[in-house]
C-alpha cells in the first residue's frame, strides 16, 4: 500500500505532469517521455501499454480517451480503450485471482454467499458479447457554459468482446426475495483522499436490467484477463447504459430492495434534471429534480478517415465507424457533406449481438474541389436521432450526443 | 424534389444568416468587456512546469491544497464562476474529505476565479457548434 503511495508521490513530480503542461492537454505518451525519467512501469500495466495517440485528460486519477480514428475496429483492442476512474485502482501486487472473492448480499437475498472466481468458472456457463461501454459524460466539452467533470471529447465509448458469467444466473444460484429492486456494486478501488472507509464509487441498475442476458460479472477482455485499469481481476460489464454501472474490482453485489444509494448514485451524479433546463440554469439537486440516467442515446462516430485528410487524386472518398443506441439497435445511418442540408443513406450492419455496436460505411463523391466537413447521423429502432447542434444542457454535461464530424479537403 | 430543394436552401440560407447576425451581435457585446481583456490577459500569463497552473502569489496555496489528491488537470480543465468554485469546494469538502481552507479559501476563491472562470473561455463559447479547429491536415491516400 505504502508502495504504491509513494510511487505515486513520485509520479506528482514526474514528466507526466510537467508534460501535460507543457502540450496542454494532449499527452503522446510513449514519443515524448524523455529518456532519464521511467514514469510508464508506474502506471501499471494496462496503461503502459496504451496507444501513444490516447489523450490523458487527468493522471490521478487516471481519465484518458481515444481520438475517434483509433476506434476503426469493430472489436475495440484494449490499447484503445478509455479509461475512467473515480479513485485509484487497487495496488496491482494486492491482486490475487486465486483468492479473489465475489459476495452477493443485500436486503434481498435469500442467503448471503461467496464464490471464488474458480467457482464462478466452474459452476456456471461463461458467455461472451460485445458490449458498447461509454461514459455518461462523454462529449462533455461540447456544452456551454461549461459542465463539471472531466472534458471528454468523443471518444470515451469502446465496445470490446467481455467474457464471463451472467449475473441473472449467479443470482438465481443465491435465490432471490420478490421485493429486489436494485443491484448495486462495491469494488476494492481507492478513494482519492487514501481513506481506507470512504467507498469511490457503488452504482447499479435496476433489477430488470441486472438481469438481462447480457449483463455479465466478466474476467476476460478481448481474450485476455482484464488489464488492472479496466477493474481486474473481475468486473460488471452492463452495455448500453453509461459507464459506471459496470464496476470494476468488483468484490460484492448488494440486492437491494430500494434504488441503490451509494456513492454517486445520488445528488446530480449521473442524473440530468427530470424537466429541460436553460442552458447554464442551477437546479437545486432534489430528489425530483434529477432523474437517474438509464439508456445512452443514439450516437456514431466517424473512425476512417481520421479528420484532416487532403484529397489530392481522387474526389470520392470511402468514410466509415460505428453506430450505438444504448439499448436501442441503430436502424439507419445518414452521412452529409453540406452542413445537413442534404443528407446520404449509408450502409449498415446488423451488431453482432445486442448491445454490440454497429458499423456503417459510406462513398462519398465531392461536386468539386474546397474545404468540407463530413456529418455522420445516426438513428435508432424508435426513430430518434442525433442533433447536430449542443443537446438538452445539464449541470453535469451528460449526454451530448450532438454529431461528430471531421474536416476533408479537396485539392484535385 | 427540386423546388424542395430550393426551398430548402433558401430556408437554411435565413437560417444561417440569422445565426451570423445573432452570433456577432453576442461577440460585439463581449468584445469590449470579457473577450479582449481575457485575450491580453491571456497573453501575458506564466504556466508553472509542474502543475500547469497560472503563476501567481496564490499559486503555493493552491498547490498546496489542490494537487494532494488529484492532479491540477482538472482544475485547468475547469470554467466555473466564483459561485461554481464554491459550490465545488463544499461539495468536495462534504463528500470526497476535503479540509476547511480556513483563511485561505478567499484567496483560493480570488485565484480560481481570475484564471478559471468561464469568462476567461473565448467567444467559441457564444456558438452552439463552433467551427472546427486544430485541425492537422495530410496527405490521405
Ligand atoms: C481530499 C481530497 C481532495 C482535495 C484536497 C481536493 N479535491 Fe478536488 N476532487 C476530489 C475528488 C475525489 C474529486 C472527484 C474526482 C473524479 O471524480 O474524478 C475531485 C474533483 C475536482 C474537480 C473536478 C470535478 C468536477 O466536478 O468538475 C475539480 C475542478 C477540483 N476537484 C478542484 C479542486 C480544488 C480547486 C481543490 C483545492 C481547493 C481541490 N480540488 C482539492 C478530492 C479532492
Amino acid at each position: 500500500m505504502n508502495d504504491y503511495h509513494n510511487r505515486r508521490g513520485f509520479l506528482k513530480k514526474s514528466a507526466i505532469t510537467t508534460l501535460a503542461s507543457l502540450v496542454g492537454t494532449k499527452i503522446m505518451f510513449a514519443e515524448n517521455i524523455p529518456a532519464r525519467v521511467t514514469p510508464l512501469p508506474l502506471l501499471s500495466d494496462s496503461v503502459d501499454g496504451k496507444d501513444p495517440e490516447m489523450t490523458v485528460l487527468s493522471d490521478r486519477p487516471m481519465n484518458m480517451e481515444a481520438p475517434a480514428h483509433l476506434l476503426d475496429d469493430p472489436v475495440t483492442p484494449i490499447n484503445k480503450m478509455f479509461i475512467r476512474n473515480n479513485g485509484l485502482p487497487p495496488v496491482k501486487e494486492s491482486i490475487d485471482r486465486s483468492a479473489w472473492t465475489l459476495t452477493i448480499d443485500g436486503e434481498s437475498v435469500k442467503q448471503k454467499r461467496t464464490y471464488t472466481i474458480s467457482e464462478l468458472k466452474q459452476r456456471f456457463k461463461p458467455h461472451t458479447y460485445q458490449l458498447v461501454l461509454e461514459c455518461g459524460g462523454n462529449g462533455r466539452s461540447g456544452y456551454y457554459p461549461p459542465a463539471s467533470g472531466n472534458q471528454w471529447s468523443q471518444g470515451a465509448v469502446h465496445c470490446a468482446a467481455w467474457t464471463g458469467i451472467r449475473l441473472k444466473d449467479i443470482l438465481a444460484d443465491v435465490g432471490l426475495k420478490d421485493n429486489a429492486v436494485y443491484i448495486g456494486y462495491y469494488g476494492k478501488d481507492i478513494h482519492l483522499s487514501r481513506d481506507a472507509k470512504k467507498v469511490v464509487i457503488s452504482r447499479g441498475v435496476p433489477i430488470k436490467k441486472a438481469l438481462e442476458d447480457e449483463t455479465l460479472i466478466a474476467w476476460a477482455v478481448n481474450g485476455d484477463d482484464i488489464p488492472l485499469f479496466h477493474g481486474a481481476p473481475l468486473r460488471l460489464v452492463i452495455g448500453g447504459w453509461p459507464a459506471s454501472v459496470s464496476g470494476k474490482w468488483l468484490h460484492t453485489i448488494s440486492v437491494r430492495n430500494i434504488v441503490h444509494d451509494g456513492p454517486k448514485m445520488g445528488g446530480s451524479s449521473y442524473r440530468v434534471p427530470v424537466i429541460p433546463v436553460q442552458p447554464g440554469e442551477k437546479v437545486e439537486e432534489t430528489e425530483e429534480n434529477f432523474r437517474i440516467i438509464e439508456s445512452m442515446p443514439v450516437k456514431s462516430l466517424i473512425t476512417h478517415p481520421k479528420s484532416g485528410a487532403v484529397l489530392s487524386s481522387n474526389r470520392s472518398l470511402s468514410v466509415r465507424g460505428h453506430a450505438w443506441a444504448g439499448d436501442l439497435e441503430v436502424t439507419e445511418v445518414n452521412v452529409s457533406i453540406d452542413y445537413g442540408c442534404t443528407w446520404q443513406k449509408a450502409n449498415l450492419s446488423a451488431p453482432k449481438n445486442r448491445l454490440a455496436w454497429q458499423q456503417w460505411s459510406a462513398k462519398i463523391d465531392f461536386p468539386q474541389n474546397g474545404y468540407y466537413e463530413i456529418w455522420v447521423k445516426a438513428t435508432d429502432s424508435k426513430g430518434v436521432s442525433q442533433p447536430m447542434v449542443m443537446p438538452q444542457w445539464n449541470p453535469k454535461g451528460y449526454l451530448n450526443n450532438a454529431c461528430h464530424r471531421i474536416a476533408v479537403k479537396v485539392v484535385v | 424534389m427540386n423546388v424542395r430543394r430550393v426551398t430548402l436552401a433558401v430556408a437554411a440560407f435565413f437560417v444561417i444568416a440569422m445565426g451570423i447576425t445573432c452570433v456577432s451581435d453576442l461577440r460585439n457585446d463581449q468584445t469590449t468587456t470579457d473577450t479582449t481583456a481575457t485575450t491580453s490577459l491571456v497573453d501575458t500569463l506564466n504556466y508553472d512546469p509542474h502543475s500547469g497552473l497560472v503563476v501567481d502569489t496564490t499559486l503555493g496555496l493552491v498547490v498546496a491544497n489542490c494537487s494532494g489528491c488529484h492532479s491540477t488537470e482538472l482544475i485547468r480543465k475547469s470554467r466555473f464562476t466564483r459561485d461554481g468554485w464554491i459550490a465545488k469546494i463544499r461539495w468536495m469538502q462534504k463528500e470526497q474529505n476535503l479540509w476547511d481552507l480556513g483563511k485561505n479559501e478567499k484567496s483560493i476563491l480570488d485565484y480560481l476565479e481570475k484564471y478559471y472562470s468561464p469568462s476567461s473561455l473565448d467567444a467559441r463559447a457564444q456558438m452552439r457548434r463552433e467551427p472546427l479547429d486544430d485541425i492537422q491536415w495530410y496527405d490521405y491516400q
